[in-house]
């Protein structure tokens, strides 16, 4: 056994997600269910195997339960190895006390006994918010070659959504001028994808420092690049141009579930080249009724439809039956959307029930038409929730409880 | 009830022959099924589901494709440090091949694994089965009928296979009859070799019977015994198929279209495991047509499909349609290729415009790999 790696990865799961809102009540953000198949830690652990990075801690805090259950001994990622392979890395009682993880940077900190087991010259720092298949292997060579204290990777932004971002600058050779975390004004569109390489010296040093110094929140991009910057070390920039998307809020989720539709949208999920691995849950094969229609979707493993579905995303065995309608919608695993319902323009998450003749959201055709188009938005029945017969959902709506039918 | 106290038995290759066609590079239980499935998954799964954690796989020939599905036994959950499951090829030695002509035989040469296995009963079961019974239940009713041997079985017409046995029952449920290959397709209450019993009385058979006095267990420990043993019937709730020729293997896979097979095949509480190859969602196109057809993870549908099995990874191109067929992994169907009443083995390529038509009593097969 020789636990010696040249780089291993750190993946920052502990996020609430609080915009998800619903989704997010009793599950960690990366273990929201996305694509049909898989949850959003699925990209960022294949990546790192397909990287051939096979040593990744999974730093968690807010809810992880279920987290900690889906990834259980690695095995779908093939990370059960006899050493490296994944860790689940929660907050620990220390003899100097106990501290939650307090921000990003901070997390690392606490676990800088787990990084140096493995003695790597390199680390990288992922995070379990972002659906994109990058090869770290190839960021790994660009850092090296150029010698840097840290690399970032980076991508063009649509200019209205940049103050989202860090936002950088950077020289022809790559290395970075300037770094500023979620600007108010942006100078510039090229922003960070939270994915960093640090060379492990440097970042432990900066991270003992950060930890140090009372002003500091603690926080990657806040406080320990700024700092690092400010001190003069090589910052580079890596730039990527394949499909990223962070999928922090209701919106962003549904978008880019439904960019898995789009022919246009470059994110391969059925590429074998770069499998992306998920924890299998066994059911049959999908059954597609006589009286169905299915036509530009994706459907998973277990499905029984019975009714129209178009533009849609169907997890797992997800039920709609006869005379139901399906449009620009998600369904997680288990939901059942049953005779006549209407699902247009929304989130329905697992297990959660449509009854008879429902009405859940609506489509942006439908709110223009009726002049009302500003009031459009996705809508969201959260997990188990039981959409009565004949209820009503409108669109923008978040619902954690039973919905009665008001007539 | 659960059946931990029960070493299971599962032959990989049971009647071959019967379907050459799919059988030339496999073994009965690596035949691809269901859409997802190998043969072998249904019983294994319905064995695990029980409670039953040993579980010995003896094979003959042509095992590799059945080696490469099974693995460790992991996606049944029979990889473990105790018990688990044991793939069994023929052991050759200097004074023999080790390939065994019969059932019997395949056992004699475990023995020693069968001996050694801590476990009180025996579930022997044949490798070209489609089922999923709860084998705890058929536990209960052995051990609450004080029977010798419980044989599964079912009303019907017999699978058109040598050594099935046809029974009759007394009033008490004891079987009082049983011939042996009664003829083709028979009618009545057959028993498609599911067997339980004490593991004492397997072994102590299989101890006493020399080889070249060997007439099968259906000869020696049921019809010859039916005076001295209390051998039951337990009759089998489930779906059933028997594979016994390449229509009944279409016909099966066909049945799984009606909702109340695929109920009786795939119960929430006994799931069926096979081996994950993470596929993605199926995509279904813009102009699409699919109806009535079970479909896989991992396909891309472009164009018609009715009445079908498409398994995983199967591509369907503009305006190919695709009628009454069994379509297996990785299979490319042409743009504007016809299909009615085929099975198209794995990794098979139809060309654009191709036409390709059997018929429901004959489908028209097409070898794995086959450029058409």
């Amino acid at each position: 056994m020789n636990p010696k790696r040249e780089c291993i990865a750190m993946l920052l799961a502990g996020g609430q997600g609080s915009r998800l809102g619903v989704l997010t009540q009793t599950i960690a953000k990366p273990a929201v269910p996305y694509g049909g198949k898989y949850r959003i830690i699925d990209f960022p652990l294949s990546n790192c195997v397909n990287s051939g990075i096979d040593t990744v801690g999974v730093l968690t805090q807010y809810q992880p339960l279920e987290l900690s259950d889906y990834i259980g001994s690695g095995q779908p990622w093939d990370l059960d190895r006899a050493d490296g392979g994944v860790h689940i890395l929660s907050p620990y009682q220390q003899i100097a006390g106990t501290s939650w993880y307090k921000n990003t940077a901070n997390a690392i900190y606490q676990n800088i006994t787990f990084i140096e087991r493995y003695a790597p010259q390199y680390v990288l720092i992922l995070s379990g918010d972002h659906i994109y298949k990058m090869n770290y292997a190839k960021m790994l060579d660009y850092h090296k070659e150029k010698d840097a204290a840290c690399t970032i990777a980076m991508l063009e932004v649509p200019w209205e959504e940049a103050s989202r971002f860090g936002l950088m600058s950077a020289d022809e050779d790559g290395r970075i001028l300037e770094f500023e975390e979620k600007p108010a004004n942006p100078k510039t569109n090229t922003a960070s994808m939270g994915v960093y390489v640090f060379t492990w010296e440097k970042l432990r040093d900066y991270l003992i420092a950060d930890e140090n110094n009372p002003q500091s929140g603690n926080d990657f991009g806040h406080d320990l690049i700024p700092a690092m910057h400010t001190a003069g070390e090589r910052l580079f920039g890596y730039r990527y141009s394949g499909y990223w998307k962070d999928v922090g809020t209701i919106d962003s989720l549904w978008e880019a579930n439904l960019d898995l539709l789009n022919p246009n949208v470059n994110i391969q999920a059925d590429d074998a080249k770069w499998r992306i691995y998920y924890k299998n849950t066994p059911a049959p094969p999908q059954y597609i009724a006589p009286c169905a229609q299915a036509q530009n979707c994706l459907i998973s493993e277990g499905c029984e439809v019975s009714g129209e579905v178009d533009y849609s995303v169907l997890f797992s065995n997800v039920t709609v039956e006869e005379g139901a309608s399906v449009r620009y919608s998600i369904l997680m695993p288990g939901a059942v959307v049953k005779r006549g319902a209407r699902v247009h323009t929304a989130i329905v998450a697992e297990n959660a029930v449509i009854g008879e003749g429902a009405s859940v959201g609506a489509s942006s055709e439908e709110m223009s038409a009726a002049g009302r188009l500003e009031d459009w938005g996705v809508c969201v029945v959260g997990k188990g929730v039981s959409v009565e017969p004949g209820a009503v959902v409108a669109p923008k709506e978040m619902v954690d409880e039973d919905r009665r039918n008001a007539q | 009830m659960r059946a931990n106290n029960v070493l299971g038995i599962l032959y990989a290759s049971s009647y071959e022959y019967t379907v050459q066609e799919l059988s030339g590079l496999r073994t009965m239980g690596s035949i691809p099924f269901g859409g997802r499935y190998r043969v072998v998954d249904f019983v294994l799964s319905a064995m695990v589901n029980a409670g039953i954690s040993h579980v010995l796989m003896p094979t003959k020939s042509n095992y590799r494709s059945l080696m490469d599905h099974i693995g460790n036994g992991k996606p049944w959950d029979l990889a473990r440090k105790r018990e688990g499951l044991f793939m069994l090829p023929p052991f050759s030695s200097t004074d023999s091949t080790g390939v065994y002509s019969n059932r019997v035989e395949a056992l004699k040469g475990i023995l020693g694994f069968i001996r050694e296995a801590e476990k009180e009963y025996v579930l022997l079961a044949d490798g070209n089965l489609i089922c999923n019974p709860d084998f705890g239940d058929m536990l209960a009713y052995h051990i609450d009928s004080g029977a010798d041997i419980t044989i599964a079985s079912q009303r019907g017409a017999s699978p058109k296979l040598i050594n099935t046995m046809m029974l009759e029952t007394n009033a008490a449920g004891r079987v009082s009859k049983c011939l042996v290959t009664a003829g083709e397709g028979a009618e009545g209450l057959f028993a498609p070799h599911i067997l339980l019993m004490k593991k004492e009385l397997l072994v102590e058979y299989l101890e006493s019977v020399a080889d070249a006095k060997i007439a099968g267990f259906e000869r020696d420990l049921i019809q010859a015994r039916l005076g001295d043993l209390d051998i039951r019937a337990w009759e089998l709730p489930n779906f059933l198929a028997a594979i016994d020729s390449l229509p009944t293997y279409y016909n099966a896979n066909i049945a799984l279209l009606q909702s109340k097979n695929r109920r009786l095949l795939f119960p929430a509480e006994r799931p069926v495991y096979t081996k994950v190859r993470d596929e993605a969602p199926s995509v279904y196109g813009l102009n699409a047509s699919i109806k009535n057809c079970l479909i896989a993870d991992g396909c891309v549908l472009r164009g018609t499909a009715e009445n079908s099995l498409l398994f995983r990874g199967v591509s369907a191109g503009k305006g190919a349609v695709i009628r009454n067929s069994v379509i297996m992994q990785d299979t490319v169907v042409g743009d504007g290729a016809y299909l009615d009443s085929v099975i198209l083995d794995k990794r098979v390529t139809v060309a654009a415009g191709a036409v390709l038509s059997g018929a429901a009593n004959q489908p028209y097969y097409v070898p794995k790999g086959a450029e058409v």
